[in-house]
């Protein structure tokens, strides 16, 4: 009986500690974190002034952006990592205000588009290159005097210049 | 009086314009050749009329004729006379105007120069210039007049019109509102109107090409009239550009000179297809190959002036530098639907025509390099232009408001980029025709190794920076293949002729400038590329609250927090300034004063930053914040910026190239017959 209440309390005791130490990292987390301007600038510099046309938060000189980076520096206090508080904000005030466009719907397209167009161009330049190696020149209208003129110099500069590193 | 006689000229030379056209066109179908010379009179003459307009609108801003509307909004008596002069293109229908005003200027030179070398193209030139100035007059007369006045009617409304609306009076306001406070810069003089110039120099190629593409000639007669005019304005669009970022980061105070705004964009586009016309337009003139595509690049280049001027103007852009929101904007767009038609109308037309007279021998040939260079701007087109257009659409389809920000831009722009600084490197020592791959690797080895000391060196000396190590190394291999290529000329030519180097060098150059304009333009580009590197890899920031005479440190630099004075000028602008000090390693090196000045009428700040500038870097300094009354404490945004100022240099030394390279040959005895 003595053994068993013996175990009961230091459980008890084990329990109350745990309970403790998850209450004290919770508070830990809770804290402020200090948090310099350039880490409010960091997180800034990636969301857009809801008001200004294309003007970045760290730089908006407006009431509503001090506002705002105020509220970013509460957040990053409370131990939010960047990426929550652009989130936070994109949540709250739309996409508009990361400028970064999320990779969903239309703006799929702004991912999608470059890579393609330039496989489709860089294919086609290939097609292009092996298509006029292929093609029987027709009657060729004359070049310029001037052009011709510097054409001739310069083939023969080439030729000088390969002779040149051939030595 | 004055007033009624410009908008009096307005419509004149409008009604001229109008004439233009269809004196040209009827003039080819009757083969009246009475009637294509009248059409070229009038089209010369457009442009003393309109400079008569252009010098009363300048008179009414100068002297502060605020019962015009545009004069109220732009002009004013606190401003300086030059700025009230630039506020002609400060406005919307000031610079529509403006815009109207060079065009006339540029098409009475154009089709001057068809007269004398191109006969048969004559009517068509007028044609496209007048068809095209007759647009932008007819906005600028029927939809956005600068010369509407503002007129109070009975009802106590007050409304803008050019004619007097019954029963109203005329306002005649003491004072304007003046430009808004970001134009109210020295770049407000340049800037503009290098960025007009080569808006409006592109719509002469096109013309000529359109010219070419109506008279069925398929040579290169287009293209060698052509060619003079795209580099001009390729070279103002380009001027146009980088004063642009200049004043961007001398006044925007971001720390930056370029963030990817949509507007900033919209101006980069036709500089960018102008860039590959400008190189591939001697592909056809020394392969006649590719006919079909140098059309096809003018057509889009200026499809795309229309469409920036369009963008600009329609209200469509959150930007700051949109115009506001109007209703041109579907003019715009049914113009550039029409222009974009018939276009394409006559290259179908034309296709058989078009068809290449030569062949490509080898990948490895100057042509094959060309092409993927064209390529490569092609597709940097295609990326910007979805980054404006997205968000539009999305707006549009989703009612979803999207931001494409600089991130993005980076992103998808900076393997291109790398790509053409790569081609740039090897392009100088192709050939035209064939180029084996293995003469092609006996050129390059020893250019590439030397170049491959920088990436060495900065390995060994820096903190590991991978993307600013690949792009330093990449801009040494340009250099160093450029210097290989252009040494070589220059010591064989000693050598040979027993020469002096520098007497040598001024003869390869004198003997081939159109090349070696082009390789000092490389260099220049090279320059402008090394400040991007700068600030985009190697940039270092900081924003910290300092007390009075507290430091703050970065990248070696001590600023010193030493005063800050509130002041207010007599036109009602407050000013804060700051006094700080630089120093590096216990020197005192420089004396800066950021300053923050707050227009009041507009609620808008202006932060003009303090910049301590060398060779190597910039130290520029931002007032942020400070503790009114007292100034105990100030808060400092500080950049490093290294190498920025090769951007600025660098894009001196692309003009001087584009001018040796415009430089027309001298034809050499016996051949100046044969030319004509």
């Amino acid at each position: 009986m003595m053994k068993s209440r013996r175990v009961l309390s230091s459980f008890s005791v084990m329990l109350m500690l745990a309970l403790l130490a998850a209450n004290a990292s919770q508070a830990l987390a809770q804290s402020p974190v200090s948090v310099t301007d350039d880490d409010v600038n960091r997180v800034a510099s990636q969301l857009y002034c809801p008001v200004c046309e294309n003007v970045t938060l760290d730089v908006c000189p407006t009431d509503i952006c001090a506002r705002w980076r105020e509220s970013l520096r509460g957040k990053l206090a409370l131990g939010w990592t960047d990426q929550q508080v652009i989130d936070y904000f994109v949540a709250q005030y739309g996409a508009s205000v990361s400028g970064i466009p999320p990779k969903e719907g239309l703006s799929m397209l702004l991912y999608g588009v470059p890579p393609a167009a330039a496989v489709l161009l860089l294919a086609g330049g290939f097609l292009i290159v092996r298509k006029y190696k292929a093609v029987k020149p027709a009657a060729t209208s004359p070049a310029s005097p001037a052009a011709a003129r510097s054409d001739g110099y310069r083939k023969k500069l080439e030729d000088d210049i390969e002779k040149e590193l051939e030595r | 009086m004055s007033a009624s006689l410009g908008l009096g000229i307005l419509v004149l030379t409008l009604i001229i314009s109008l004439y233009a056209v269809g004196a040209a066109i009827a003039g080819t179908r009757m083969h009246s050749a009475q009637l294509i010379d009248s059409a070229r009179l009038a089209t010369t003459i457009t442009f003393p009329l309109l400079t008569v307009v252009i010098l009363i609108m300048v008179y009414l801003l100068a002297t502060g004729h605020f019962e015009f509307a545009y004069v109220y909004r732009q002009a004013s008596l606190q401003m300086p006379l030059y700025l009230n002069i630039t506020a002609l293109w400060g406005g919307q229908s000031g610079s529509l105007l403006f815009w109207a005003w060079l065009l006339s200027g540029a098409s009475a030179i154009a089709v001057r120069q068809a007269w004398k070398h191109e006969k048969p193209f004559t009517p068509w030139v007028v044609v496209v210039t007048m068809f095209t100035l007759a647009f932008f007059l007819l906005i600028v007369t029927f939809v956005d007049n600068p010369f509407a006045r503002i007129w109070a009617l009975s009802d106590g409304q007050v409304v803008q019109s050019m004619i007097q609306p019954a029963g109203s009076f005329l306002i005649y306001p003491p004072n304007g509102l003046g430009l808004n406070p970001l134009l109210r810069d020295p770049g407000m003089v340049f800037h503009p109107p290098m960025l007009y110039l080569g808006f409006v120099g592109f719509v002469i190629p096109f013309s000529f090409a359109m010219a070419a593409l109506v008279t069925g000639r398929s040579d290169s007669a287009w293209l060698r009239l052509a060619s003079k005019w795209a580099l001009v304005a390729w070279v103002f669009l380009g001027i146009g550009l980088v004063l642009g970022s200049r004043w961007a980061y001398t006044v925007l105070g971001w720390g930056g000179y370029w963030g990817w705004d949509p507007v900033e964009v919209a101006a980069l586009i036709p500089w960018l297809t102008g860039t590959a016309f400008v190189h591939s337009m001697s592909i056809q003139e020394k392969r006649h190959i590719f006919k079909r595509w140098n059309i096809a690049l003018i057509v889009l280049t200026f499809c795309l002036v229309i469409f920036s001027t369009f963008l600009t103007r329609s209200g469509i852009l959150d930007s700051v530098h949109a115009f506001t929101q109007s209703s041109i904007g579907p003019m715009f767009f049914g113009f550039i639907c029409i222009v974009f038609i018939a276009s394409l109308g006559l290259i179908l037309w034309r296709w058989k025509l078009l068809e290449s007279e030569g062949k490509m021998e080898s990948f490895f040939s100057r042509e094959s390099a060309f092409l993927f260079n064209n390529l490569l701007f092609v597709l940097l087109t295609l990326i910007c232009l979805t980054g404006i257009l997205l968000p539009v659409m999305s707006d549009l389809f989703n009612s979803t408001k999207l931001t494409v920000g600089p991130a993005w831009y980076k992103q998808t722009t900076g393997p291109v980029f790398a790509a053409l600084l790569l081609l740039m490197g090897i392009v100088p020592l192709t050939a035209w025709g064939s180029t084996a791959a293995k003469s092609l690797g006996k050129k390059i080895w020893k250019p590439a190794v030397v170049s491959l000391l920088v990436p060495l060196i900065l390995i060994l000396t820096t903190a590991l920076n991978w993307a600013g190590i690949l792009a330093l190394w990449l801009l040494s291999l340009i250099t160093a293949v450029t210097l290989f290529d252009y040494g070589n000329a220059v010591f064989l030519r000693a050598r040979g002729q027993d020469e002096d180097i520098l007497v040598a060098l001024a003869k390869v150059t004198a003997r081939d400038h159109h090349r070696y304009g082009g390789y000092i333009v490389h260099i220049g580009i090279v320059m402008i590329a090394l400040g991007v590197v700068g600030i985009e890899f190697y940039q270092a920031q900081t924003q910290v609250t300092v007390g009075l005479n507290s430091s703050i440190n970065l990248e070696g630099f001590q600023v010193t927090y030493k005063n800050l004075t509130e002041s207010a000028t007599a036109d009602g602008v407050d000013i804060a300034r700051a006094d700080v000090t630089v120093s590096r390693n216990g020197k005192t090196i420089a004396a800066l004063s950021p300053r923050r000045d707050y227009y009041p009428l507009y609620q808008q700040s202006v932060t003009v930053p303090g910049v301590y500038s060398s060779l190597a870097e910039d130290l520029y300094v931002v007032l942020v914040d400070w503790q009114p009354i007292s100034a105990d404490a100030a808060t400092f945004h500080v950049y490093y910026n290294p190498l920025i100022n090769w951007f600025w240099i660098g894009s001196v030394v692309m003009v001087l190239g584009s001018i040796l390279a415009y430089i027309p040959s001298r034809p050499k005895a016996g051949e100046k017959k044969e030319e004509q």
